[in-house]
């Protein structure tokens, strides 16, 4: 397998409820083949599976059944502060986060000044990671993946929380990823943003793929079935 | 091989970032901050050994002493046990960014507890010199492996619970509760050599007991009661944290469908 590419074979994922007996069919027998350097919008209504296919390709959670194949080093920024300490600094919550991200220990001490840098955080890097605001959180938290260099990156609505000079980090850093050829895969209900970043796109019906194909062509048929053209 | 050196380094720094993490959360906004190491175990020490200097014979001096070294070792046990049940709950939002050694959650809380076990261990033996106790030094030697016994024991048992209360959740109130109890079933206000024979051997049955009885016995030369039953205890020790890995190891899986 290449870096950057991922297979679904055939993957299931049930969730047993508390009591046993109930089961809730999250994805039912997925069948995918991500390319190396594909960009991969996700599309579909909450509860269609979306978040439950990014886990496991994070390998977050496991497969109830089939086989999720990822190569290469993965990055998610699914939930915002996830893996970050309210108590402790913004600078103290790097070490950790840089180790999510997929970096050694001596990797993250070279490129910590780098990091503080690139997040635009100026004196706040220093105050407890509470006091933040969504914005200055998901800077930290995009400043760290970035630095890690992962092969695939996983993205969702979160990213939508940044400011402007956030969206102009995005955007730079998104070329870059063009450039490099990584794999990247976004879930939003935002379809103006999935033509801007992404050329195939997937829609996620009941944990089920709908229907997977060119963004444009996606979108049109996603909105023809909820009538907002 | 190469691989197996990068997982494996990758694992130490984990255990590594997470227990300065854990150091670092504890004391971060706390005035008297690492002091409290210290403070608590004099204070415990001063409050029970006042109580009960009205039950025993012994000479107050040497009954501190052995409070305080069945306290800082009971202490550690409790706090890290009652600390890493519910840590894999707790720490949900860390479990949701991305995969890494999940066992380094409940490791993280023992080793930080270790730290301050050890340093317990030094102002145990400046305690000693000051009350004029003596302190059999030539034992000293077997100190580390008390420890790391004591260590893998508490940190098997964390294992296995903290895992269990993913998916059962009420096992933390069974486990704070049994914590209180089994305090009383430890040697820890009293020696073994204070209850009859027939109570003694009971005592056995608790891990813990052997385990501070090595250490009082390294730290205060303390006569062993019955050498086969405690070094039963501390094989046991020992088995506790490989059966714990392996439940561990087996529950992490889900972990994520729990949470």
């Amino acid at each position: 397998m290449k870096k950057g590419e991922i297979i679904l074979d055939k993957v299931s994922k049930i969730y047993e409820s508390r009591q046993g007996g109930e089961f809730y069919v999250a994805l039912d027998n997925i069948n995918l083949k991500i390319k190396s350097g594909d960009r991969i919008g996700l599309i579909g209504c909450n509860g269609s599976g979306k978040t439950t296919l990014l886990k496991l390709i994070a390998g977050i959670a496991k497969a109830s059944r089939g086989e999720v194949r990822v190569e290469g080093k993965v990055n998610s920024l699914l939930e915002i502060g996830a893996g970050f300490h309210p108590d402790l600094s913004g600078i103290d919550n790097i070490m950790l986060n840089g180790l999510l991200a997929g970096m050694s220990r001596n990797e993250v001490l070279e490129l910590k000044n780098k990091i503080v840098e690139f997040s635009d955080l100026g004196e706040h890097i220093g105050m407890p990671f509470y006091t933040y605001s969504s914005g200055m959180k998901l800077k930290l938290a995009f400043s760290v993946a970035v630095a890690a260099d992962p092969d695939i990156l996983i993205f969702d609505e979160v990213v939508s929380m940044g400011d402007e000079k956030f969206i102009k980090m995005f955007k730079d850093y998104f070329s870059e990823v063009l450039r490099q050829r990584k794999t990247v895969l976004f879930a939003t209900h935002v379809l103006e943003v999935l033509s801007l970043y992404c050329d195939k796109t997937i829609w996620m019906d009941k944990g089920r793929v709908r229907l997977m194909g060119k963004t444009d062509e996606v979108i049109k048929q996603y909105r023809k079935e909820y009538g907002n053209e | 091989m190469l691989s197996i050196g990068i997982g494996q380094r990758r694992w130490w720094d984990f255990l590594l970032t997470m227990t300065e993490r854990e150091i670092k959360s504890k004391y971060k906004f706390s005035v008297l901050g690492l002091f409290w190491i210290v403070l608590n175990p004099i204070i415990q020490m001063l409050v029970i050994g006042f109580v009960f200097r009205f039950f025993t014979s012994i000479k107050t001096e040497i009954y501190m002493m052995y409070l305080f070294s069945g306290l800082v070792v009971w202490n550690f046990f409790s706090s890290s046990v009652t600390r890493s049940t519910p840590a894999i709950v707790n720490e949900r939002y860390l479990l949701k960014k991305a995969k890494f050694p999940r066992e380094t959650i409940v490791l993280s809380i023992v080793l930080s507890n270790l730290v301050q076990l050890a340093l317990s261990v030094v102002l145990m033996i400046l305690i000693a010199i000051f009350l004029g106790v003596k302190i059999s030094f030539a034992y000293l030697i077997f100190l580390p492996l008390s420890l790391l016994l004591i260590a893998l024991f508490t940190a098997g048992f964390a294992l296995v619970f903290s895992s269990l209360n993913v998916k059962y959740r009420d096992t933390s109130f069974v486990i704070n509760f049994l914590v209180s109890i089994w305090f009383y079933a430890t040697p820890v206000i009293y020696l073994l050599t204070m209850l009859p024979e027939w109570m003694s051997k009971w005592l056995y049955l608790n891990p813990m007991t052997g385990l501070i009885e090595f250490f009082r016995w390294i730290m205060l030369g303390l006569e062993v009661e019955n050498w086969f039953f405690m070094c039963g205890n501390l094989f046991f020790a020992l088995l506790t944290f490989v059966i714990g890995n392996y439940v561990f190891k087996r529950f992490s899986l889900d972990f994520d469908d729990w949470v």
